[in-house]
């Protein structure tokens, strides 16, 4: 019989279960997340130190504008592997669309900090992580024909009254459409409506109107 | 109002008045035309030029004028001009974006 031998060093056959975490945030707030992070077995690299080789970033921001949106981008463009979440009060739609747009990965409100260690595992993992309250925003749009109708005609400058004139419908018909379809897309206003659709970087593009996909017949 | 939306030939176009129809908006934006026609449904996207001159096919009282008025604003020859504005106008028929008045009534 031969003799028994390992194959690989007791080094390759560890596997890494959880993520290092640079924290770019204040130091109050580091204190706190740090002891948060660790007490689900999450490594922070300490301050100081080099965080070239962390897995995860987690930054904390007032809010999601100029610079701050820079910073994200800068981070996700360092490491393009990391995860990196985002710590935000009361995330709006438009501040989760721009901060995911900025190359965010994860969006957790402070006051639900206890969910960060699975937020950050999550996106290490390769997931989006957002608050549930964004399900409807960000899930499946499905439109109507007659949604479809009368945002598109928003989205080319009509009043309400043109567009039920244009359509033949009353103003009052118009204006649930336009709610029920402001609803889906997450908007607030017919600007922020027609800006979602038509912005041509970050905009769903007017295929989110057209009318011959699969599901226009339903709801007319 | 009699109207009608098939291909005329080039020649006979510079003389005639073009509309955009009560089932067609369109509207520009920043780095295009969008022009939807409500009948299909379908969004068509046009550059700049185009814009220009779909926005000129409206003011003008017959295709040939909105040619002139576009060659004197590009500085380019009015026969070049009508020439790349007929066959934008035969596209635009045929797709139902455009249609044509009759003779006489514009």
């Amino acid at each position: 019989m031969g003799s028994a031998a390992f194959t690989g060093s007791a080094a390759s056959l560890e596997r890494q279960t959880a993520p290092s975490v640079e924290l770019a945030v204040d130091r109050p707030r580091r204190r706190r997340i740090a002891a948060v992070l660790a007490a689900d077995g999450l490594h922070v690299v300490p301050e100081g130190e080099p965080a070239a080789a962390a897995d995860a970033v987690v930054i904390a921001l007032e809010e999601a504008r100029g610079a701050d949106l820079e910073l994200v981008s800068a981070l996700r463009s360092r490491t393009p592997g990391v995860a990196v979440v985002v710590l935000i009060s009361k995330p709006t739609h438009a501040t989760v669309r721009r901060l995911l747009d900025a190359g965010a990965d994860g969006i957790v409100d402070p006051e639900q900090i206890e969910a960060l260690p699975r937020a950050i595992q999550a996106c290490w993992a390769g997931q989006l992580v957002l608050p549930r309250s964004f399900r409807d925003s960000f899930g499946r749009r499905v439109l109507t024909r007659r949604e479809k109708q009368v945002l598109g005609l928003v989205v080319m400058g009509l009043s309400n009254a043109e567009i039920a004139r244009r359509l033949h419908l009353s103003q009052s018909t118009v204006k649930c459409h336009l709610t029920s379809s402001f609803a889906k897309l997450g908007a607030r206003s017919r600007s922020e409506a027609t800006a979602l659709i038509v912005d041509p970087v970050r905009g769903f593009g007017l295929g989110v109107l057209a009318l011959t996909t699969p599901g226009d017949d339903r709801g007319h | 109002m009699a109207t009608e939306a098939f291909a005329v030939p080039a020649d006979g176009l510079l003389g005639r008045k073009a509309t955009v129809p009560e089932h067609v908006v369109y509207r520009d934006f920043v780095t295009e035309t969008v022009v939807l026609n409500l009948e299909t449904g379908h969004y068509h996207g046009i550059n700049r030029t185009g814009g220009r001159i779909l926005s000129a096919l409206e003011r003008a009282e017959t295709i040939g004028a909105a040619a002139s008025a576009l060659a004197e604003e590009y500085g380019r020859s009015v026969l070049e001009v009508e020439r790349d504005v007929c066959a934008f106008c035969a596209d635009l028929l045929d797709r139902g974006l455009i249609l044509l008045l009759p003779d006489g009534d514009h």
